[in-house]
């Protein structure tokens, strides 16, 4: 203890130990300041629904294609008229999407609000149009395209 | 100048005293005066300019999100969740058609703002729009009837 007392050298050690202190406590005094930006914004891209939104839309507007195909070849197999076929075919889809989005918690609801497919039935080169209102709901965002109107062809 | 460096007597123990305490006093006034400025407003400022900065960006994204998927006949509502507080205050954003250049900007109680540009979506749809933070719902909404 007498010698810890007496003995004169070592400052800029004791110094250095100052410097490597302060320039610490700023270094984490930054490092904090740095964690609490970018939550927000990173959230919003994370939690706005555009990607179903739009997959909903696109898979809706292809569905319309294909079912006006499978109505018309119907037709010709079963005595039924094509907008009837095209309603049935239109409920079993309007069924799936409901089921697929409400495993993730989302609400769809799909409905046929017109359609004009009686040229397609005569003439083969003429396309038709389909009127479907989409309804998206995840609690948060609500999206209603009434009516999403669909051009179909043959 | 080698007397200087080899000399390794001090000042007298009641001298140093003396300034060791005339020193801590001049401190310590110095710090009861700036305290404030020092520990309290200049971290506040930066945490509110990074939080504002922050929220200016979410409204500026779920806007232009919203723009990119809108549909042609019918309507987008999207609520969305900001803290009530930032910095202890409580804030407002506006998004006011009157600017030319359309920007969201956020002001706090104690009229500390920033300012966001939203990518010229509002040439094409005009925003316009006021809400506080301390209100219950926040909401975005879009509707191409009216």
């Amino acid at each position: 203890m007498a010698g810890l007392r007496e003995n004169t050298s070592g400052q800029l050690i004791i110094l250095s130990g100052f410097v490597l202190c302060i320039s610490l406590v700023t270094l984490a005094v930054l490092v904090n300041q740095a964690m609490i930006t970018g939550f927000h914004s990173s959230n919003a891209v994370l939690e706005f629904p555009k990607q179903q939104i739009r997959d909903i839309t696109s898979q809706t507007r292809e569905s319309c294609q294909s079912m006006t195909g499978l109505a018309l070849a119907l037709n010709q197999s079963n005595n039924q008229g094509i907008e009837s076929n095209y309603h049935s075919l239109f409920s079993q889809y309007k069924q799936q999407m409901a089921i697929l989005y409400a495993g993730h918690g989302e609400e769809v609801t799909l409905s046929l609000s017109k359609m004009n497919l009686t040229s397609i039935g005569t003439n083969a080169s003429t396309g038709g149009t389909v009127w479907v209102n989409i309804t998206y709901n995840n609690g948060m965002t609500y999206y209603a395209s009434e009516p999403e109107i669909i051009e179909v062809e043959p | 100048m080698r007397h200087l460096f080899k000399n390794e007597d001090a000042i007298s123990a009641t001298m140093e005293y003396i300034i060791f305490s005339m020193l801590f006093i001049t401190f310590f006034i110095l710090l009861y005066v700036s305290f404030g400025d020092i520990v309290m407003n200049g971290p506040k400022e930066t945490v509110i300019q990074n939080d504002f900065s922050d929220i200016g960006n979410m409204m500026s994204t779920l806007v232009t999100d919203m723009y990119l998927i809108l549909p042609e006949n019918g309507v987008i509502e999207s609520d969305y969740m900001i803290p009530a507080e930032v910095g202890g205050e409580a804030y407002s954003i506006n998004a006011n058609l009157a600017m030319t250049d359309q920007i969201f900007e956020m002001e706090s109680a104690s009229g500390e703002a920033i300012s966001v540009t939203i990518s010229g979506i509002a040439t094409t749809i005009p925003i316009n729009g006021t809400v506080s933070s301390s209100t219950i719902n926040h909401r975005i909404s879009y509707d191409s009837r009216k």
